[in-house]
Order: C-alpha cells, then sequence, then structure tokens
C-alpha cells in the first residue's frame, strides 16, 4: 500500500494539469497501489463528446506520473475502455523500485510552473525550441505535427478565429463558458478561468458569466484570437490513431508533454479545442496535422511572450475535494 | 404470442428450434445492430476518415466479441412468421429503438412513455394510434377489440389480404410485438364492454391505465367507457376522423373529476344512457358530440349513413393522422405536460387549400345549414 500522503502530493501536481475553461474535471480514489479516476460530472458540460475532458485526465495522469517518477515510482495505466462514457473508471497503478531521473525531476519542476498564457508572444523562438519539442517521445498512437511556415500559421489563425465566433455565437456554448469565467465582481472559487486572462479589456466589475453570456463579441473575440495566433511562432497539432476513450487519454498525456517541455525551454502556450470539436473546423485542421495519421485533438500556439504577467494563475480544486473517500 | 429465450438457461429450446427439420428461419439481428451500436457508442466519429476506422476496429474488437454477443442475446421466436431473431436484449433493444428520439423526447419522457399503461378500446384507429405510440417508445398496453379484418377496413387501417377474416387485435398484438418483441400487452379478445371495465380501466388490486385511448364506434360503449374512466380519474383522449383531417378531444378526468363527459356537448349522457338504446337517439348524441364543423364531405357523407353508406365513413389519411394525434396527446398526459380537457382540430386541408377548403361547392359537398337541415330531415332531430 502506497502512503496516502505521498498520493496525495502526487495528486497534489496532477492537479495543476490542463483542462477546458479549467474545470478540472477529475475526481479520484486510493486504492492499494494507485489510484482510480473519473470524471466529475458536476463539472462537464450537459453535453459530450467528452474528447476534451479524458485529454483532461490525461494531462493529469501525465503530470502525476512525473511527480510518482521523482520519488522513484513507474506510473502505468490499466487496460482504458473503448467507449467513453462519463462513468467510465481509469484505473492508475505505481510500480515502485525505479531511480529518480533527472529527466522526471525537471519535468516534475515544469509542471509545477506551466500555466496557460492567452496574451500575445513573440515572433521569434529560441533557436533549440523546435529541436527539443520534435523529440518529445510521445505515448503509443499519437503524434505531434508542429507547424511553423507562415502560410500554415495563418490558416490555423484562421482556424482558432473561426472557433472563437462560434463559440460565442451558440447560446449552448456560451452557456457552457459561462460558469467558468471570473472577475474581481465574483465570489472566490476553485474552477474557471479569471477574465483578465482572457480579455484584458473586458469589464473588471462585472460578473464573468454576465460577460460570457451577454457582452462578449464574438466578433471581437475571434479577431482578436486571429491576431495571437497570426503572431505566435510555432504552432503545435496533436493527434490519435483512433478517436476512442484510449486515443483520448493517451493524446492527452502527449499534448501535457508538449505544454511541460514548452514551460522547460521557458516557453508560453495556449490552447484552441475549437478546429477539433467543431465539425466544419475539422477538415481544416485535418490538413495542418498533415503527415499525421489519426484524429487531431488539440491545435496550440508556443512562443516567448510578450506579456509574461498574462500567464495569471488559475484557481485549482485542492486535493481533499478531488480526493475521494 | 412469442417466446424469448435466454441463451443462458433456454439452451436446449433455442438448439431444438433451429433444427433444420422445424422449418423456423434465424434472422440475426446483430449484423444491423452491431453498427447502429457502434454509432451510438461513438457518436463523434467523422466517418470515412481512418481514425474512425481504426476506431470502429478497436470497438468491434474489445466491446463486442462473440462472447459478449451471445450473452446480450434473446433469441425470440415469432410462431406465425415461423423465423426465430436473435435479438439484442431489452436494454439494448431499447437503446437501439430510442436512438433517434433523442433531445426530440429526453430521457426522463422517455423513460416515464415507456413505463406508462395505455389501454386503447378499439383498434381501427386505435391500431393508429398504437402503432405511432409503440414508434415513439410506450411499450405497455392493454388492447380491447372484438372486430375482425374486412376488406372495407384496408382503407384505413395497415393490414394484408393474407390476414382478412382475423382479428383485428391479433394482427395489433403482432405488428406491436415484430416492432418491439419487449413490450408487455395484455389483451382483451372480447371488446371492452362493462363486464370487463375493471380490469380494463384498473381498479382495485388492478393497475390502473395511465391514459385510456377510446376509438369505438358504439356510442353505449363509449359513454360506458368514459363514466368509468372517470370514476377512476383515467384520462381520455379520443381522435375522431374528420374528412381527411382529424379531431382529437381530450377529457382529463385525472385532473378534474367531475369534467362533463365529451365536453358537455351531448348534455348529461349518465342520466339518459339508457336511452342510447334508440338509434334515432344514438344519431343526435352522436351528432351532437361530433357537432357541425366538420368538412362539407363529412357532413354530406354522414347525411347517407344508413341510406347509401352502411357507416361512418373514414379514410386512410384521417385515420393515420388521427393515430399520430392520439398518440401524441397520450404521450403528452403521460410525461406531464400540461394539455387541458377539449376539442382541438387539426385540418389539413386547410393548411394546404387555405379557406376555400371550407366552401362546399360540389355535390357531395354541404354547407353547414344545409347540414343540419338534411340530418333534421332524415332523422327528424
Amino acid at each position: 500500500m502506497i502512503d496516502r500522503e505521498l498520493i496525495a502530493s502526487w495528486l497534489e501536481v496532477a492537479c495543476l494539469a490542463p483542462s477546458p475553461h479549467n474545470n478540472q474535471p477529475w475526481t479520484a480514489r486510493a486504492n492499494f497501489d494507485g489510484v482510480s479516476l473519473q470524471l466529475d460530472q458536476q463539472l462537464v458540460p450537459l453535453l459530450g463528446p467528452d474528447r476534451l475532458q479524458f485529454m483532461a485526465l490525461g494531462a493529469f495522469i501525465e503530470n502525476m506520473s512525473y511527480a510518482a517518477a521523482a520519488h522513484g515510482y513507474a506510473l502505468v495505466v490499466d487496460k482504458l475502455p473503448t467507449v467513453p462514457r462519463r462513468a467510465a473508471e481509469i484505473t492508475v497503478r505505481f510500480r515502485g523500485g525505479a531511480k529518480a531521473s533527472d529527466n522526471a525531476i525537471t519535468m516534475l519542476a515544469g509542471a509545477k510552473r506551466r500555466r496557460t498564457n492567452r496574451g500575445p508572444y513573440e515572433p521569434v523562438l529560441p533557436s533549440v525550441a523546435t529541436a527539443e519539442l520534435q523529440a518529445i517521445s510521445c505515448e503509443p498512437e499519437t503524434s505531434i505535427t508542429l507547424i511553423t511556415g507562415a502560410a500554415q500559421r495563418s490558416a490555423a489563425a484562421d482556424l482558432a478565429a473561426r472557433a472563437m465566433r462560434v463559440v460565442f455565437s451558440v447560446p449552448e456554448l456560451r452557456r457552457d463558458l459561462a460558469p467558468f469565467v471570473f472577475t474581481g465582481a465574483d465570489p472566490p472559487r476553485m474552477t474557471g478561468m479569471p477574465l483578465a486572462s482572457m480579455n484584458p479589456a473586458a469589464p473588471a466589475n462585472v460578473p464573468g458569466s454576465r460577460w460570457a453570456l451577454e457582452l462578449a463579441s464574438a466578433d471581437e473575440e475571434a479577431e482578436a484570437a486571429r491576431a495571437r495566433f497570426e503572431r505566435s511562432p510555432l504552432h503545435f497539432v496533436v493527434s490519435s490513431r483512433t478517436d476512442t476513450l484510449p486515443g483520448w487519454i493517451a493524446g492527452g498525456r502527449t499534448m501535457q508533454r508538449v505544454l511541460v517541455t514548452a514551460t522547460v525551454l521557458r516557453l508560453s502556450h495556449c490552447l484552441a479545442a475549437g478546429p477539433s470539436e467543431i465539425p466544419t473546423l475539422l477538415p481544416g485542421l485535418r490538413r495542418l496535422a498533415r503527415g499525421a495519421e489519426g484524429r487531431p485533438l488539440i491545435l496550440g500556439r508556443l512562443g516567448v511572450p510578450s506579456l509574461p504577467g498574462r500567464g495569471i494563475a488559475s484557481p485549482r480544486r485542492p486535493v481533499d475535494d478531488v480526493l475521494r473517500r | 404470442m412469442i417466446e424469448i429465450l435466454d441463451p443462458a438457461t433456454d439452451g436446449p429450446r433455442i438448439k431444438s428450434l433451429l433444427e433444420p427439420a422445424t422449418g423456423i428461419m434465424l434472422v440475426d439481428a446483430w449484423e444491423a445492430a452491431l453498427p447502429e451500436l457502434a454509432s451510438l457508442d461513438l457518436p463523434h466519429l467523422t466517418p470515412g476518415t481512418p481514425d474512425a476506422r481504426a476506431s470502429l476496429d478497436e470497438y468491434l474488437g474489445t466491446v463486442w466479441t462473440d462472447d459478449d454477443i451471445e450473452a446480450a442475446s434473446r433469441y425470440v421466436l415469432f410462431p406465425w412468421r415461423q423465423a426465430i431473431v436473435r435479438l439484442p436484449d431489452a436494454d439494448l433493444f431499447w437503446r437501439l429503438r430510442t436512438a433517434r428520439n433523442r433531445y426530440l423526447i429526453d430521457e426522463a419522457e422517455q423513460s416515464e412513455w415507456s413505463a406508462a399503461l395505455i389501454g386503447i378500446a378499439g383498434l381501427s384507429v386505435g391500431g393508429s394510434v398504437l402503432a405511432a405510440a409503440s414508434l415513439t417508445g410506450a411499450r405497455r398496453f392493454r388492447l380491447a377489440d372484438p372486430d375482425t379484418l374486412g376488406p372495407t377496413n384496408l382503407n384505413r387501417l395497415v393490414g394484408s389480404v393474407c390476414d382478412l377474416g382475423q382479428p383485428k387485435l391479433t394482427m395489433a398484438m403482432r405488428r406491436t410485438l415484430e416492432t418491439d418483441p419487449y413490450s408487455d400487452l395484455e389483451a382483451f379478445p372480447a371488446g371492452y364492454g362493462p363486464e370487463v371495465a375493471d380490469s380494463f380501466i384498473g381498479t382495485g388490486d388492478t393497475e390502473r391505465l395511465t391514459v385510456l385511448v377510446e376509438e369505438m364506434d358504439d356510442l353505449v360503449l363509449k359513454v360506458d367507457v368514459r363514466v368509468k374512466a372517470r370514476a377512476a380519474r383515467v384520462p381520455v383522449v379520443m381522435a375522431t376522423d374528420n374528412g381527411d383531417n382529424a379531431i382529437l378531444d381530450v377529457e382529463r378526468f385525472d385532473i378534474d373529476a367531475s369534467y362533463p363527459l365529451f365536453h358537455g356537448l351531448a348534455g348529461d349522457l349518465t342520466a339518459s344512457a339508457t336511452d342510447l338504446g334508440d338509434p334515432i337517439q344514438r344519431v343526435n348524441v352522436a351528432s351532437a358530440i361530433v357537432g357541425s364543423q366538420i368538412t362539407p364531405r363529412t357532413r354530406f357523407s354522414l347525411t347517407q349513413v344508413g341510406r347509401t353508406l352502411p357507416s361512418w365513413p373514414q379514410l386512410g389519411t384521417a385515420a393515420t393522422l388521427a393515430g399520430a394525434l392520439g398518440a401524441l396527446a397520450a404521450r403528452y398526459i403521460a410525461c406531464g405536460a400540461a394539455l387541458p380537457s377539449g376539442r382541438y382540430r387539426v385540418d389539413l386541408d386547410e393548411i394546404l387549400l387555405g379557406p376555400k377548403a371550407r366552401d362546399a361547392g360540389r355535390w357531395n359537398e354541404l354547407d353547414e345549414a344545409e347540414f343540419i337541415a338534411g340530418l333534421k330531415a332524415v332523422y327528424d332531430a
């Protein structure tokens, strides 16, 4: 039996993983030699598909693997169900006896420092960054496509802009977003994104939900997203061979490797889920992920932030809230 | 009427039925069901892409092995078809059958509708109501009709000449069970009558109907079943043909135990029920209930009943429409929608032709005044 306190400390790192709107849709239960994970159905949108939610669980698992590795434990995920039911249970086991590597310690530090920066990035990358990112070892049956060419980055920017326009034009999607945006006018919370990190010009004295439901302009948000993606020097797409629950978990882990590696390289990142989730945008994302045989799962941009202060830390659910007895 | 066999417990029976000498045909529903189950479990796949193909291969290889399929199978014997169908079990079949209803009927409504006990008395228009109710997911019925299928029924009742002379009840049950073998049907082959009122409507220890769909021809029985439904607080729905149109009557005896029969259109029928034995009285009461706001051709036809027509004229269009209307009203009531008592009209001819559909210009059409005068002349009303 692994010490519960030790598992709790790994979960604390796991909880720093990114999730859609920072909804942190995870619950965990400690087992004899690991933890069982599930989606927290209180925190997921009314309707699926839950691709992004399970990818967040994949990122959660990846973070936990860094923390466990730093203590000499290897993380193993039990065979996953193919069908992504919301009640699906994902069992993660830890095998002791491994030696903590320098890489594990570096990645753990990166996972702890990682945060999304939705602001603009400098147009030039540090020279070693692309090669380091290309060297990332992907989870089986997943792949990373790095996008550096100006024309392709422009195409990606167009997808990001169109996705943002859809999000703010469809009432159902606005309603999904609203509970997860907050300002100083809202009571403190454990989930969601500060509005200032999304749109620094947005009014700080109205509740975030009101901004999301009524005030946000689809055109303005779309054009802001286009500008930020156009200017970013490097984009990436994570794909998986199958569009099933195992593919999503593996894809989430690979995505997190990109984000943490980028953090270690002192790059910031910002994700755009819309191009993968909106059916009319998916063909464009497939073209961008050329050569990757599989389903594109997420688009992201990387770069040195022009405004490091835009990487505002989002709140986190405490481990006690995530770990069920 | 059918046998539902579980391979875990009924293996020898299944094996014997499938012996070549029995002549029973095996239909394996899984061939059609598996791709549809895959599309329900993985609705997000993009058809035709390599990842969709890889996902489906993974799905079929991990979720549905041969052993999984057999464990989730039931063998359903349809004796009149000389067929046995290897079908997904009740829960899986239910998922498949209601998959295309999603969001149009939400999960709670679908569950309430499937649990509702629907009584249908009269299986001509009632057969259409039954079909639409079963298609939308109702699964529990009490069915009553004493008649057999005749050639003149084939203008409005979906049937087969192979079934002429068969009880309408048998045909309705077969059709319902072929659509959903897991349906729960209770048959009243002598039709509705006062002697079966308690067991049909449900009183005492017998489960009470959620909704009664009343589609009988006999006015005495129409009154009797309403009197008893009202006493049992069972709501009554009736859909009536009107040319190519349909009229829906809703009597929410469940909400208002003093609501008058037929909305009070024919007065206090409980007091004069014995008079309904008189043919002229019957026509007068029926005319009062139906009213004169019917199509010009229906008006003309009604004046011919007993003279050049043997009975109330009906069309397949109207019977189909009435079936949808009756089933929808029953579902609204079963699912708790606020459907008030009253009369509702669906006039397809006016929707398509506009107000001129109300004009009585042809020899077989009567306006309202001519109709009332005609009835008075014929029946001395």
